[in-house]
């Protein structure tokens, strides 16, 4: 199965989001994050989908805007993944919310570090399995000139909601929440 | 006449066999990279009738209809299912006509494309239920109607019974429904094989399985546990393993494939057939390897059960249901019936959920409000974040008919009595809707005195449930608690008839334990010796408050007692972390308490407060000053967000100890302020942080939740007489419904005022759609309502 595992969260990360401005917070605040990291640890299941189109010929559906085009331009191949931690997740941030609004801001916070580095650890799988390509940045819908509503396409192409179970809202949010989407491009190395 | 030629294959042969892969075949017969797979049937019907042809000649009994996306979401803009469908089944025809087998065509269903609120979409089940219909009534009314009907690839529970139930409304057609589950035994939105199978098949299903997802070696573990829930034929339709990410190939060999199908045949499968990657050889190896094998039916499963969407629970020991969400006598839960207050509904379900209780009453009557609405609205709300199954509770048919409909589950139905026109009335629904109910042992004449004249009410009810086809293990007998204030003579026969009815009559017994103290001193005393007592008889349902310890401990003491909590792990697990509480010696004051989150200490320090000092004094001199400094400071870039939020969370300890102590008077809130996040958009976290800190400075806080629709606020809004609405939205894509919210609420000239928020908004773009005030944090929000009631 297309399954990642995570071991830990990215603590740095996560104070980024909660927005600590470069500052470590109060021993009652590590503690409780590190509590509503154990349940999150519990709770996720990273899973992931990915799709390699050969991009050199024809100009491809999914390819859409100045960016992305520049972006792809020298490679030969483009990747589309989507990842997600599972509707598990959720739920979980639904749940502490109920009880106790800092559990449900940091389980949230984790939560977007955890989805950045499933996404980090698909890219290093991707850059293992192609050796002879050089990888760009990953560029998700949203960014730059690539448009919001290329998204229900990438999700479709990728068979996301029969393979991982993620689906796109009509207001183009990604059920679950923590999903992501996304295009890598592949460069033969030493061309160029 | 349909229903029995699908019976008529299904009896006459050892197995049935369904067809492989659609769109992989569509591909190889030249259908485009990216073109849609149902349009195949308009520009391309040969393709989609060679398909049909070759799986009818592979072996398949049952070819499906190329329909799988034909929903109205997922078609191309300017198509309907009605476009599609009778074109598709049609294709489906005259392709196994050319063959000389006797197959039938099944309509395929698949997913909307969206999900249900309770699995964090943003559809409700009547979106979803218009859906399928659309398709049912699209098929059955052409010239060439499909044989059988066939729902799958759902992940989605409460989506899925609207698709059986569109089915089962609008046509006679048999239907076969499989769900797709990932190695963890649940579908990705986390339903069990079990809370799939009591549900399905509750909702009158012919055979249920499991399709996709997964190759057929994977799928030996599922079917070993989906056999133990259900009786139906089960239908298996695997994967050819998985797909490689550049050829689209996938792993398994139909030889491979062949194998580990047949080795599912021990556990109950009947009905085979192939999902993604299949190809009419991985059928005909699939007919070769069962050709002389024999089906195994399964045992009819003897046991009651209950589920909700994401959790079954097995009543084959004491099971608590939780009493707390419930208007009587509650002020607090009257005022957030009729403010619509979800959040309190919510955390509700919530805390009895941590306490202990295994299962939820839900009784939401009110004078004056829309009870049946009220009751989906909560029913939705309290399942997409608890997964405790619920207990329908009212007294009026139509609410108990419209709640059940909503349900993603198996629930109980909460009640029906001795009286023959009540049990005509609700029976039937309870049928049809798969339901458990509860049977209290009163009648016309009231309740009667002694435990023989209890049961054989009890007896009477289950008689006339049998006749409507409910299965014994679905009838729970509630045989009535009695004051023993009042009636204390026939304390002990409620008691006797709990035991008779479970003895000679082999039903779960239920008890709404509490009423038994009514009028005495030291409730709890009376309340848990006499909840252990009925345990002791025979008691499987106590309906208690959870949340009151002793009560539960009551139910924990049974199980360890009876050897039904083995080795005690349950008991040690809930009291070995226990500590006598400590006290600290260190003098701390009352802001440093709340500035370092120390909950309990704040809560002991204002209770110390409150014998000296009046309790609107601490909150004016004390509370209000330290959130003052402590917003002023996160305004200034000293302290961040998270350490604003703990603090105020840390209040809330402080403030719950002040309306304890302020109870029965009347404390006069600051002003009402309605909250929501908008039509579309599920990000909530924002809101609740406003909530937390509104609810600080004494606003009494409309918590209308998330995906909230424009007229649900004016509603509100008008309701309440609230003066501020506070409105959040997390995506450019959903600004246009916090838009139109405001431009309703102007409209119909509202004496309110709007505040908007929310990461992508802009105090331009706030001014732009006609908000009074944007603000970008939730400190912003407090000042403006402090302005607004000022």
């Amino acid at each position: 199965m297309n399954e990642l595992k995570l071991k830990e969260i990215d603590i740095t990360e996560t104070l980024y989001y909660l927005g600590f401005k470069g500052t470590v917070p109060e021993p009652p605040i590590m503690t409780a994050i590190k509590k509503c990291e154990a349940k999150l640890l519990d709770t996720i299941k990273p899973q992931y989908v990915i799709k390699i189109s050969d991009i050199e010929e024809d100009s491809h559906p999914l390819i859409v805007g100045n960016d992305i085009h520049d972006l792809l331009s020298g490679c030969q191949k483009a990747v589309f993944f989507c990842c997600t931690l599972g509707s598990g997740v959720d739920r979980l941030i639904s749940y502490a919310g109920a009880f106790d609004i800092s559990d449900q801001l940091y389980t949230d916070a984790l939560a977007n570090a955890a989805v950045e580095q499933v996404c980090d650890m698909l890219q290093q799988k991707i850059a293992s399995d192609y050796p002879e390509f050089e990888l760009t940045m990953r560029f998700s819908p949203g960014y730059g000139d690539y448009p919001l509503e290329i998204q229900p396409e990438i999700n479709r192409f990728l068979d996301a909601p029969k393979r991982i179970g993620v689906t796109v809202t009509d207001s183009l949010l990604m059920n679950p929440t923590k999903s992501v989407s996304a295009v890598i491009g592949l460069k033969k190395r030493g061309m160029f | 006449m349909k229903s029995s030629d699908f019976k008529k294959i299904l009896n006459s042969k050892e197995f049935t066999i369904l067809d492989g892969a659609m769109g992989t075949q569509l591909s190889e017969l030249g259908m485009k990279n990216g073109a849609n797979p149902e349009l195949e049937n308009i520009n391309f019907p040969e393709r989609v009738k060679r398909i049909a042809e070759n799986y009818a000649n592979a072996g398949s009994d049952i070819v499906y209809s190329n329909t799988f996306g034909a929903s109205l979401h997922k078609l191309p803009d300017n198509f309907s299912p009605s476009d599609i469908i009778p074109i598709a089944v049609k294709n489906a025809r005259e392709g196994i006509s050319k063959t000389s087998r006797d197959v039938l065509v099944a309509l395929d269903i698949g997913p909307t494309g969206i999900m249900t609120e309770i699995s964090g979409g943003t559809a409700s089940f009547e979106e979803a239920y218009d859906d399928f219909a659309l398709q049912v009534k699209a098929a059955v009314n052409s010239e060439y109607p499909p044989d059988l009907a066939v729902i799958e690839t759902m992940s989605d529970l409460l989506e899925t019974k609207a698709a059986v139930l569109a089915v089962k409304e609008h046509s006679d057609l048999p239907v076969i429904v499989t769900m797709t589950f990932e190695s963890n035994a649940r579908t990705f939105t986390g339903t069990p094989l079990s809370a799939f199978a009591v549900t399905i098949e509750g909702l009158g299903a012919d055979a249920i399985g499991i399709n996709c997802s997964q190759g057929p070696k994977e799928y030996a573990a599922l079917f070993e546990e989906l056999s133990k829930y259900t009786e139906l034929p089960l239908v298996a339709k695997a994967n050819a393993g998985m797909p490689d990410p550049e050829t689209g190939k996938y792993n398994v060999t139909p030889e491979e494939f062949a194998d580990d199908m047949a080795a599912l045949v021990k556990y109950g499968v009947k009905i085979f057939g192939g999902c993604c990657g299949t190809t009419p050889e991985f059928i005909k190896a699939l007919c070769e390897k069962l050709a002389d094998k024999k089906y195994h039916p399964q045992p009819e499963p003897r046991f009651s059960t209950v589920s909700s969407a994401r959790k079954t629970v097995i009543i084959d020991r004491p099971r608590i249901i939780g009493e707390r969400i419930n208007p009587t006598g509650k002020k607090i839960f009257k005022e957030a019936l009729k403010n619509s207050d979800i959040g309190y509904i919510v955390r509700q379900a919530a805390e009895q959920d941590s306490a202990g209780a295994d299962i939820l009453d839900v009784n939401v009557s009110l004078p004056d409000i829309d009870e049946a609405n009220m009751s989906r609205k909560s029913i939705n709300a309290i399942s997409a974040v608890c997964d405790l199954p619920l207990q329908i509770d009212s007294s009026s048919p139509a609410v108990i008919e419209s709640s059940l409909r909503i349900y993603a589950g198996k629930p109980i139905v909460n009640s029906v009595n001795g009286e023959i026109s009540v049990l005509e009335k609700i029976l039937p629904v309870v049928k049809k809707y798969g339901a458990a109910v509860v049977g209290l042992t009163l009648d016309e004449n009231g309740i009667p005195k002694s435990a023989e004249a209890r049961f054989a009410i009890a007896e009477r009810i289950l008689q006339k449930a049998l006749s409507y086809g409910i299965r014994k293990e679905d009838v729970y007998i509630d045989c009535l608690t009695l004051t023993a204030s009042a009636e204390q003579e026939n304390v002990y026969e409620t008691v006797k008839a709990v035991r008779m009815v479970k003895e000679k009559l082999g039903c779960k017994t239920v008890l709404g334990v509490s009423n038994i103290s009514f009028g005495l001193p030291n409730r709890e005393l009376v309340n848990e010796h006499f909840l252990a007592m009925a345990l002791s008889n025979g008691l499987d349902l106590p309906i208690i408050n959870p949340n009151v310890s002793g009560m539960v401990g009551a139910v924990r003491a049974y199980n360890l007692l009876r050897n039904i909590d083995k080795n005690a792990l349950e008991y040690i697990a809930a009291y070995s972390g226990e500590k006598a509480e400590t006290s600290t010696n260190k003098e701390i004051t009352l802001e440093y308490a709340i500035r370092n989150g120390l909950s309990d200490e704040t809560a002991k320090i204002t209770r110390k407060l409150l014998d000296e000092v009046p309790p609107m004094d601490i909150v004016d001199n004390k509370l209000i000053p330290v959130l003052d400094a402590i917003g002023a400071e996160f305004e200034q870039g000293k302290l961040f967000l998270p350490q604003l939020i703990m603090a105020a969370n840390t209040v809330t300890q402080s403030f719950n100890e002040i309306k304890r102590a302020l109870a029965g008077t009347n404390t006069e809130s600051k002003g009402k302020v309605i909250l929501a996040t908008v039509k579309g958009d599920v990000h909530d976290i924002g809101k609740n942080i406003v909530k937390v800190l509104m609810e600080n400075y004494g606003f009494e806080v409309i918590d209308l939740g998330k995906d909230v629709p424009p007229e649900t606020v004016l509603d509100a809004a008008i309701k309440s007489g609230a003066k501020l609405v506070g409105l959040s939205a997390l995506m450019t894509t959903t600004l246009a419904s916090m838009e139109a919210t405001i431009k309703l609420l102007k409209e119909n000239n509202v004496d309110c005022k709007t505040v908007v928020g929310g990461a992508v908004l802009t105090a331009e773009y706030a001014e732009k759609i006609g908000a009074d005030y944007y603000a970008k944090d939730a400190k912003q929000s407090v000042d403006i309502a402090r302005r607004i009631y000022s």
